[in-house]
């Protein structure tokens, strides 16, 4: 922690289970939540294929933080029955970052880490769906987001899956003090995988960005990708004369997109995405489960 | 850009520069680029190439290609061996390190494999079990390392600050020829993971020869040899080959080898191979399948023409010729510490004042 930060009283911990399927049994106390608008039957288009996660326990269907600035919404379900050892069980898929990113929030904000009450995310396949629309600064909050100005010192940690022409338009806005590029591991090492690292030699270029700042993000250990960025994010000043602002722009594999997103919401950072960004289909297989703890 | 002009190192400026000035080049000596293939070049090169570490400091990628397209081609084949340079796939040390991480994620999967479905009654005990048996099972794992490259000392500080419980520095031993003493020393094990960095061909890991005096056939590679060495220490053990890269033809010979020798050898032991990253032929070498050198195409042509400069040795006469890569593995790998040689010679042999692109240091064991 960089000197100037408060500790904090509690810690993230992040599991990872390879699986389609749940491989635990789950109990009655467990809440899978449906988000509305997003996530309500009448407005999603489902292939025939399309197979939700087997739930055995309650469903609550709750307004999205993004309908009049509704807030508190996970603060209500673990009220309602004092809730304790337990997950909250979350789909991503049709979700906007903006929403889900402020649903993270709201988890944080809403969970005593004495009641153990996780997260469970499904974690679907492939790569997410990313727009090229106009990007916007915002931060996370309790009601959705907050638009941001942009800072005076920025670091930016742009994911090279993104566009090119939409990555280089974003960086000359941000205009960053550093750049740390996110790549997805897996598809750099195999034959043509340095065609999305030299895709982007413009922004690189422009912006001196220093080979040794490359991450590598690896889909197949989503726990060490999600640690290296969060204690990354949480080392930054911010406060005092030398506040800088981490600022993400998430990208690429599924996994890899929500892994980047968590360790930014929970980290306080900024973003710059499009604002309207729907990254994950509601049709997508499940790769794996996320379980995300907020402990003493 | 005027002469005048300040030209700043390592600025966006310096990189359109070097740019043109390396499709101007490459015109004058032939090579039609696109401005796309240019762009790539220029960037892999300024990132990746020049830091090769045979390279005499100050010299540069980009005036070693234009000295080995010239000084060894024709001038109607550079366009041919630069289609090469286009397939390159070159491993930095960054991505090595990344790699070295990746390989041992890799195994842990493959004891969660090992140890099956875990039956636990909630979400909180099942990731507590499952963490508890992942580490009671690593903390009986040695990983021997195969080869001295491959990064074995980031690989041990990886596995012990992820699993700082299990391990002990016993766990890691840098090399598998080791003094027998030694290996009374080593904590309880039940399987032992060979690490090794590249397996090119599968030849330097398992492979059949015939005794020059006797004429009877053997075994030998570092498998095998692993199996002399550590015998009397590995009754039941599980035995895991774990290279960070392997070629598509290095991962065949092995999947049909391994069952091979243990029937000739009567191995009772579980050998399976676990590789991170497969590589293919190369696509400027191979057919549409990836599968095979297709010897009809200009590439591969020109390997073959300019094999006679190379100088065999007991380990290519062996195998009949490596124009194509040891094993005929046909990669365009290469590493920054080294070239590999299942890349074709052209690209690193400096045998009759052939001007090798990636100079290599040979280090046969």
């Amino acid at each position: 922690m960089e000197s100037g930060n408060i500790p904090e009283k509690f810690t993230i911990e992040l599991d990872y289970i390879s699986s389609d399927t749940s491989p635990f049994s789950q109990e009655t106390s467990e809440r899978r939540i449906i988000f509305h608008p997003h996530q309500t039957k009448s407005i999603l288009k489902y292939n025939d294929s399309y197979q939700p996660i087997k739930f055995t326990g309650s469903i609550y269907k709750i307004n999205c933080t993004c309908l009049n600035n509704n807030f508190n919404i996970i603060d209500n379900i673990i009220n309602k029955k004092s809730l304790q050892d337990t997950l909250l069980w979350i789909d991503p898929r049709a979700l906007p970052t903006i929403c889900f990113a402020s649903i993270i929030y709201n988890w944080l904000y809403s969970i005593n880490p004495h009641k153990n009450i996780s997260l469970g995310i499904i974690a679907p396949k492939n790569e997410s769906k990313c727009k090229n629309d106009k990007f916007l600064l915002w931060k996370s909050s309790l009601s959705g987001a907050i638009e941001k100005s942009k800072p005076k010192y920025s670091v930016w940690y742009p994911s090279l899956a993104r566009n090119n022409q939409s990555l280089l338009k974003a960086s000359k806005y941000l205009d960053p003090y550093d750049v740390y590029p996110l790549l997805d591991f897996s598809k750099i090492i195999v034959e043509t995988g340095e065609n999305e690292l030299t895709n982007h030699s413009d922004m690189l270029e422009n912006t001196r960005t220093r080979t040794r700042h490359f991450i590598y993000l690896n889909s197949s250990n989503p726990k060490r990708s999600f640690q290296k960025l969060y204690n990354t994010f949480k080392a930054m000043p911010r406060s005092g004369p030398l506040t800088i602002h981490p600022t993400l722009t998430p990208g690429g594999l599924t996994v890899n997109f929500l892994i980047t997103l968590l360790a930014g919401v929970l980290s306080e950072s900024y973003f710059l995405t499009p604002s309207n960004e729907i990254p994950i289909d509601a049709n997508e297989e499940i790769e794996g489960i996320i379980v995300l703890r907020k402990c003493v | 850009m005027a002469p005048s002009q300040k030209i700043i190192p390592y600025s966006a400026s310096s990189f359109k520069f070097q740019k043109e000035r390396f499709k101007k080049k490459l015109i004058q000596i032939g090579i039609d680029i696109s401005d796309t293939d240019a762009t790539k070049i220029t960037f892999l090169s300024r990132r990746k190439y020049d830091r090769y570490e045979l390279l005499p400091p100050g010299e540069t990628f980009y005036i070693r290609l234009l000295q080995w397209l010239t000084l060894n081609f024709k001038r109607y084949e550079r366009e041919t061996a630069f289609s090469i340079v286009k397939a390159l796939k070159f491993i930095d040390d960054y991505e090595l390190k990344e790699l070295s991480i990746c390989s041992f994620e890799n195994i842990k999967k493959q004891i969660l494999l090992e140890i099956g479905e875990i039956t636990a009654s909630n979400w909180y005990s099942y990731i507590n079990i499952r963490n508890n048996i992942l580490e009671s099972e690593l903390s009986k794992t040695i990983f021997v390392a195969c080869a001295d490259d491959i990064k074995f000392d980031f690989f041990r500080r990886h596995a012990m600050y992820a699993h700082p419980k299990p391990f002990k520095k016993d766990n890691f031993i840098e090399y598998y020829k080791i003094n027998k003493s030694s290996l009374k020393e080593l904590p309880e094990y039940n399987r032992i993971i060979l690490v090794d960095q590249l397996s090119g061909s599968g030849t330097t890991t398992i492979r059949k020869e015939i005794d020059e005096k006797t004429n009877d056939e053997f075994w030998t590679g570092k498998i095998p040899r692993f199996f002399k060495i550590w015998n009397g220490f590995i009754k039941n053990k599980k035995i895991y080959y774990s290279p960070y890269i392997i070629s598509y033809v290095s991962k065949k010979n092995i999947s049909e080898r391994i069952p091979q020798w243990i029937e000739d050898e009567v191995i009772e032991n579980d050998v399976k191979c676990i590789s991170t990253c497969n590589i293919p032929i190369s696509p400027c070498i191979s057919n549409k399948t990836n599968t095979d050198i297709d010897e009809t195409i200009p590439v591969a042509k020109l390997c073959k023409k300019y094999y006679k400069y190379f100088k065999e040795d007991e380990h290519t006469k062996k195998v009949g010729g490596i124009p194509y890569g040891y094993g005929r593995a046909g990669l365009t790998l290469i590493l920054q510490s080294n070239c590999p040689n299942s890349t074709p010679p052209i690209l690193w042999h400096s045998y009759e004042n052939w001007y090798p692109l990636f100079p290599r240091v040979i280090h046969h064991r």
